[in-house]
């Protein structure tokens, strides 16, 4: 029951950001670009809710704003992501030639750690937003297109697929109308993971000063202009933290949630199921 | 066992040609001619000719990654465009802060973690585990740069115990070394806790009730000796894995916490040269990374093999 | 040595109260065997665990009865007192050998453990000494070298005689055993019950067996309890239950064996419809959803034990002679079935 109630609420608080995000220009009452010298970092009052920054501009418009490239980066990256996982996955975990390539090219991106990987990219293309998605996307959909193969090759000598095959049904029917189907539920939670996870990492692309342009309000580059006044104005810090906290929160917690959904045991099946691979590696491996 | 370490070590060697791959065609994918890219708008045509046949940038580009591949097995990454000194000697000079900066990180992921697992545990049955569920959760959703804010907030301006930035080397003696390496580390080790906490829980309870774990409660023997002995065995197994994980995001967060506690560290070098374009040390850095993060997991799983006897009598 | 008085053992769970073990009474004299039979769900596990308290509680809980060992009720004892009666005084064997021990540790630090809990004095030499006696007991073959193999290095019956030296570790007065021979192949069965017998002679020890296979308690029980839903519903020596069965569903069990002394219009009958829900029980009779010698008065009375001779008892309302002529019509009634 308590687990129900914060699924609804943190989907509600979800909707709510993008809402309040895409509709900014219609309700915010003082314009977030609007720059007045006069008002520098002033601490938050009753007409700026979160204070303004060190252009005089108003912190709780600015922050509000800012979701704006936070969620379009985490949407693309987390859709582009599940899609080319998807794909490479369900081909790698079906077709065994192209499984040996593949695995081996996955591992290598993955011998990266993912902002690191995401870093470099986005060094040698450049910080522009397509730029930084396309960084991202290289950087996380190794993960799913893992864990996709292995959903795959799980389920890939259980009957009804061995059944389809024999009726004669090609590959693409396979792999579309049985195989996708069944592999869905960790595709949908790993795909709300990296939603999460790459919000979390443009801003720190754009807190590094290799991210988003610094003239677009970004909750990173917010955070990047607030590091030398931390002292003096606390609340440019805060507020734009507290923002990107909630946001991530809000789907780390959907994305539990569907997990439970999905399966109420899935920590423990998927660790078994982990053991199991690995021994299973090693007699494969032959043993003394 | 010995067959496992052979073939483990083995498997090694494709995943690092891939990475050199990925490592090479990084400076390939810049828009563009990269040596104009690196000399900026302004430079003649000879010194842009100049650089190229420096870099090699003249050759097919089949011809410049075996290149770039038979240099990297000579122990050779270039040169700095910034400061001339080889790539090697750059890094090289680099390593000990992050080093430091990792190993300290990762005793206090333990320190912290594996009490906290045991307690939440042994707490099971309480309200403490949907609240430490929460937490966990809560941990990593913060970032980790405005958590060192937040830090820097609280201890450069509130109580100012620790500093904020800098760095000692050890040869300074350890004391200077631990008083200036404590706040960072300890916010690079916070992002990890939760999520290594909430895997040795997880491998905690799976193993709580499995049936050796009655075994030894029918021979007599107290709850917390079930707890501390025979169900941490066997979680600690799996977690080793974790450990590879949690390392991953170790030498990512490095780079910010560096940049941000202004600790001269690989992480920091790296910041440095993308904004100085010096392409040489962006690719000898993120090579250098990759390979100690393979190195380690390749460690991690063979300690998993060693502390599992199912794999290593086998 | 140790009595069971109207136990009731139920489990607090989502769905409901599941009453698993529901008035219970039952003695076992120092040095005898009893065997425990029930389909699963029965409760027979649950109430094996009870007896040293081994359920997990919450789920379960005691809402009555009372389990006097020795005298003393093990309900009442502080967690102190019971961890000395676990393995010391009380030890168990359970079903599954291949996952009973942990694979981190070799067996031979397995069997040291539950000497150690109960003799913190004995000198190591003295311990190993032990480890390697115990493993010859339970016929370990070159117990020296076994000592520091780990779990998966042996075989299912080898793991089965590895946890009963654990349980013998401390010359325990009463051993339980958990479907010991379920997991195993059936030579190996016969090798395990035998090697209990032996045991039982050498060491003295009384023994609870546990089992839903009324064949493996036939040459081994002084007495056996047949369980139903959380009840007994029939007890007796093994000739009573075999040959002179007094409750349908103990005939049920009987006719469920396979075996080479009886008409083969009478074998290997599977009892109709699925254990009970001990959620919510059905009226009345627990078995008569399932009885095919139900009576209208079925559904409306449990019946409690009545006695059917010298310590046999059983819970029907058809009396012995009442139970011999409906078994015959119904054998009649099938053959002819059988035939047309």
């Amino acid at each position: 029951m308590f687990k129900k109630k914060r699924n609804i609420l943190a989907l509600s608080l979800l909707l709510l950001i993008s809402l309040a995000t895409t509709t900014a220009s219609l309700w915010l009452p003082l314009s977030p670009a609007y720059i007045d010298p006069s008002q520098r970092l002033l601490s938050p009052s009753e007409t700026y809710w979160f204070g303004t920054d060190d252009f005089g501009r108003d912190l709780f418009g600015r922050t509000i704003v800012a979701a704006r490239v936070s969620l379009l980066v985490g949407v693309v990256v987390s859709l582009v992501s599940t899609v080319l996982g998807t794909i490479v996955g369900l081909v790698s975990g079906y077709y065994k030639k192209a499984d040996f390539i593949l695995m081996r090219i996955i591992d290598g991106m993955l011998a990266f750690p993912a902002l690191l990987l995401a870093l470099s990219l986005v060094a040698a293309l450049g910080g522009s937003i397509t730029n930084i998605i396309i960084a991202l996307t290289f950087a996380f959909f190794p993960v799913m297109t893992r864990i996709v193969r292995s959903a795959v090759l799980q389920i890939n000598h259980l009957q009804y697929i061995e059944a389809a095959k024999t009726t004669g049904a090609s590959d693409i029917v396979i792999l579309l109308r049985y195989m996708l189907p069944n592999v869905l539920s960790p595709i949908i939670v790993q795909g709300t993971f990296i939603f999460a996870k790459a919000i979390l990492a443009e801003a720190a692309l754009s807190f590094l000063g290799v991210g988003v342009n610094p003239s677009i309000p970004t909750w990173g580059n917010m955070l990047q202009e607030s590091q030398i006044y931390v002292t003096i104005a606390p609340w440019f810090s805060i507020f734009p933290g507290i923002a990107i906290v909630i946001t991530v929160l809000t789907l780390n917690i959907l994305g539990d949630g569907i997990r439970d959904a999905f399966d109420p045991h899935s920590t423990n099946r998927k660790k078994k199921r982990f053991l199991r691979r690995r021994n299973q590696d090693v007699t494969l491996n032959g043993g003394s | 066992m010995l067959q496992y370490t052979i073939r483990r070590f083995i498997s090694v060697i494709p995943v690092m040609f891939i990475v050199s791959v990925i490592v090479f065609l990084l400076v390939h994918l810049t828009p563009g001619n990269p040596a104009y890219l690196i000399l900026g708008e302004d430079s003649s045509q000879e010194s842009i000719k100049q650089l190229e046949q420096q870099l090699g940038l003249d050759k097919p580009i089949v011809v410049q990654f075996f290149d770039w591949i038979k240099n990297i097995l000579t122990g050779d990454l270039g040169q700095s465009i910034y400061s001339s000194e080889p790539v090697t000697q750059v890094i090289f000079d680099r390593f000990g802060p992050t080093f430091s900066l990792m190993l300290l990180s990762l005793i206090f992921i333990l320190v912290i973690s594996i009490p906290i697992a045991i307690f939440v545990v042994a707490m099971r049955k309480t309200i403490l585990d949907p609240i430490f569920l929460t937490i966990s959760l809560l941990g990593v959703s913060i970032p980790e740069f405005w958590f060192a804010i937040l830090l820097v907030l609280a201890f450069g301006v509130t109580f100012p115990i620790f500093p904020v930035a800098g760095y000692a080397p050890i040869a300074e003696g350890v004391f200077s070394w631990l008083y200036y390496l404590i706040l960072p580390a300890f916010v690079l080790a916070a992002v990890e806790v939760g999520l290594i906490a909430r895997m040795l829980r997880d491998g905690m309870l799976e193993s709580i009730n499995q049936d050796y774990t009655r075994t030894v409660r029918a021979k007599g023997v107290r709850e917390s000796t079930v707890l501390m002995k025979h169900v941490f065995a066997n979680a600690l197994i799996p977690t080793t894995t974790v450990v590879g994980t949690a390392v991953a995001g170790l030498l990512g967060g490095t780079v910010i916490i560096e940049t941000l506690f202004t600790i001269p560290g690989i992480g920091q070098l790296l910041i440095d040269s993308i904004y100085r374009r010096d392409y040489p040390v962006i690719q000898g850095v993120v090579l250098i990374i990759s390979a100690i993060y393979v190195l380690i997991n390749l460690l991690v799983d063979l300690l998993y093999a060693f502390l599992d006897p199912r794999i290593r009598y086998d | 040595m140790l009595e069971v008085n109207d136990l009731k053992v139920h489990l607090d769970t989502d769905s409901g109260i599941v009453k698993a073990v529901d008035g219970v009474s039952f003695t076992v004299e120092a040095g005898k065997t009893i065997g425990i039979v029930g389909e699963s769900g029965s409760g027979k596990s649950v109430l094996a665990m009870s007896l040293t308290q081994l359920n997990p509680q919450p789920p379960a809980f005691y809402p009555q009865g009372e389990i006097l060992f020795e005298g003393k009720n093990v309900l009442k004892r502080t967690k102190k007192d019971l961890r000395k009666i676990r393995g010391n005084d009380i030890a168990m064997i359970f079903q599954d050998p291949m996952s009973s021990l942990n694979p981190v540790f070799n067996i031979g630090d397995q069997i040291k453990e539950a000497i150690r809990t109960h003799d913190k004095k004995m000198s190591r030499q003295d311990v190993e000494k032990k480890v390697i006696e115990l493993l010859t007991d339970v016929g370990i073959p070159d117990p020296k070298r076994r000592i520091n193999d780990y779990p998966h290095q042996f075989s299912g019956g080898m793991r089965q005689r590895v946890l009963i030296a654990i349980a013998l570790a401390c010359k325990p007065k009463l051993l339980i055993a958990d479907e010991p021979t379920t997991a195993l192949d059936v030579t190996i069965q016969a090798q395990i019950l035998e090697l209990m017998k032996d045991i039982q002679k050498k060491y003295g020890t009384a023994i609870i067996i546990i089992t839903h296979d009324l064949g493996v308690v036939a040459n081994i029980a002084d007495k056996i309890l047949v369980m139903y839903a959380g009840r007994i519903v029939e007890e007796g020596s093994v000739h009573d239950i075999f040959y002179r069965t007094s409750m349908p569903y103990t005939w049920s069990l009987l006719r469920s064996l396979p075996r080479l002394d009886i008409d083969e219009s009478e074998r290997l009958l599977t009892i109709k419809g699925q254990p009970p829900d001990l959620i919510h029980p059905p009226e009345g009779c627990k078995f008569n959803p399932r009885c095919p010698f139900v009576s209208p008065e079925c559904l409306k009375m449990d019946p409690p034990l009545t006695e059917r001779g010298s310590n046999h008892r059983a819970a029907c309302i058809l009396s012995n002679e009442q139970f011999e002529e409906a078994k015959q019509a119904l054998i009649i009634a099938e053959r002819k079935g059988v035939h047309s």
